[in-house]
């Protein structure tokens, strides 16, 4: 096969690259917003001050979690929930929610500890002040820390979700090897037509490797956008 | 309880070994203004900000008019004779440490209170809920103005200053807003309703963090070395509107080491040392004729 053939083969099959890129992008854009919200919600219960029993507890279940997360391969995770949800619903969803749950509860133990950091780094007198003025805790962490502890953290975020759009790819070995049925994810896709046209492999795997890099330059260049924004937002 | 706005009884606070307050008792009238002196380490941020409860009291009660802020502290209403005397019998057989000795008082007293029965605590609880307020709604009411402004980084002045208000439901947004302007006006600021804190020179935070206290339309407004942070040339300003806030009738006790405001302003000038309030009496007294010689020796240091 010549070069040019398999550019003519690649062009053939842009539709389906299209669709497994959009399938990738839709389990990184889920997770992504699943991670931010256990995120937010692990960092508060870390940070809270420890006065009552409840507090205590859900700060025990929360570090549980980010340690276990944190400490367990994203494969083995995956492969877990797949099983599961074999074993509960005795059959293997095909659709895309799997995939989401998983890395979404991978990225929020990885986000809570983003988000914590950034939570710490917001000067104390800021609690100080909305406290002496009346607002609750909650709602002064809501209205006047979390969004600076935000401002503080969003290249730290977007390294994150940098990693979660790459890790996607893990999704093809579900795919290959454990649910012919699942939808097919960028790199899958890239490895089941060059495993169809083995003379394309390499070809596969470089177009799927340029997207990849197309899409995180897409997002630096978002992260950088919103970052100039949030500047000028106090000038 | 007595007449005063505020008032804190038998004040003990404790950083883990550290005793910094070691008894502080006072009571602020409507309208009065207090002026809180003393070294560094003597205590008096940390009782300003018990006053408020920033900072929990170890022991001891502060009262906001009627209502309590912190829990019952049995010693204060009765028995408080027969503890100091425990206190002192303790200290003199043992001379251990003031914190050890007044756990050990606590847990006499709990027993004290399994012999006295249900009666007492029910006399306890009840006094409680008569007086307790939150202290959140408690917070509302007391205005606090910081060394370092601490102003809302994410919010423009203009939001800083109608956040609580609405938030608390205590106002409309436009009833907030016009007041907030309003108070802008009266300190000339009314260009950076819409600016944000990081633009502002130290002088203008600080107005800004005092009309925002105002914006809650507190009954007494505490101030912890509110010139402290600035550059000289523009701690004349903060003074000035808290001169012109003294004037209108405010309550205020202000944490400082303004002498010439003091002398002007003040009403009742407290002198602390070591965790306790060492002298008080109007400005003449205390900086013409102090009487101990730690306020003695401060003064001179300072004037």
């Amino acid at each position: 096969m010549t070069f040019a053939e398999k550019l003519a083969k690649l062009w053939d099959l842009r539709g389906l690259f299209a669709e497994s890129l959009g399938y990738s992008l839709l389990i990184a854009f889920g997770a992504v917003v699943l991670g931010f919200i256990i995120g937010v919600i692990l960092a508060v219960i870390r940070i809270a001050p420890k006065k009552n029993p409840v507090i205590k507890i859900l700060d025990g279940i929360a570090v549980t979690y980010i340690t276990v997360i944190r400490g367990t391969p994203t494969l083995v995770q995956l492969l877990i929930l797949y099983s599961s949800v074999l074993v509960i619903f005795k059959s293997m969803s095909t659709n895309l929610i799997v995939p989401i749950i998983a890395f979404g509860i991978n990225s929020g133990a990885y986000m809570a500890e983003i988000i914590r950091s950034g939570i710490s780094s917001v000067d104390a007198g800021q609690m100080e002040a909305g406290r002496s003025l009346g607002l609750s805790w909650i709602t002064t962490m809501r209205r006047i820390v979390i969004p600076q502890a935000i401002k503080t953290t969003v290249p730290t975020i977007f390294n994150e979700i940098i990693i979660l759009v790459k890790e996607t790819s893990v999704v093809s070995v579900i795919a290959l090897r454990v649910n012919w049925e699942q939808k097919w994810d960028l790199l899958g896709m890239a490895e089941k037509q060059g495993l169809a046209t083995p003379a394309c492999y390499i070809v596969f795997l470089f177009f799927a490797a340029f997207l990849y890099l197309a899409v995180v330059m897409l997002l630096t260049a978002l992260q950088h956008l919103i970052e100039r924004r949030l500047k000028k937002n106090e000038r | 309880m007595n007449g005063d706005l505020i008032e804190i009884r038998g004040l003990y606070k404790y950083f883990g070994k550290l005793q910094v307050l070691k008894g502080v008792s006072c009571g602020i009238k409507k309208g009065e203004k207090v002026v809180v002196l003393g070294a560094s380490g003597s205590g008096k941020s940390t009782m300003l900000r018990c006053m408020n409860l920033l900072e929990r009291p170890t022991y001891g009660e502060v009262w906001l008019q009627d209502n309590l802020l912190t829990p019952v502290d049995p010693y204060l209403h009765e028995d408080i004779i027969k503890a100091s005397r425990t206190f002192k019998k303790i200290k003199a057989a043992s001379g251990k440490d003031d914190a050890e000795i007044i756990t050990k008082i606590k847990k006499e007293d709990l027993l004290h209170e399994k012999r006295e029965g249900a009666e007492y605590s029910r006399l306890m609880k009840e006094f409680y809920k008569a007086h307790y307020l939150d202290e959140n709604l408690a917070r509302a009411k007391i205005g606090m103005v910081f060394q370092h402004f601490n102003l809302f980084n994410n919010l423009t002045v203009l939001q800083n200053m109608t956040l609580a208000p609405v938030q608390l439901k205590l106002k409309t947004k436009e009833e907030a807003t016009a007041q907030a302007m309003e108070l802008l006006g009266k300190i000339g600021l009314t260009d950076k309703a819409d600016s944000y804190p990081s633009t502002l020179s130290g002088g203008q935070k600080q107005r800004i963090a005092i009309v925002r206290s105002l914006c809650m339309d507190p009954q007494v407004m505490l101030f912890d070395e509110p010139t402290s942070a600035l550059d000289p040339e523009m701690v004349g300003e903060v003074l000035d509107l808290m001169k012109r806030l003294a004037d209108d009738g405010m309550t205020m006790i202000v944490v400082t080491h303004e002498i010439g405001f003091a002398r002007e302003v003040a009403d009742k000038v407290l002198f602390m040392a070591d965790g306790v309030i060492a002298e008080s009496g109007t400005p003449s007294e205390v900086f013409d004729n102090p009487q101990t010689l730690r306020a003695q020796q401060f003064l001179s240091s300072v004037l």
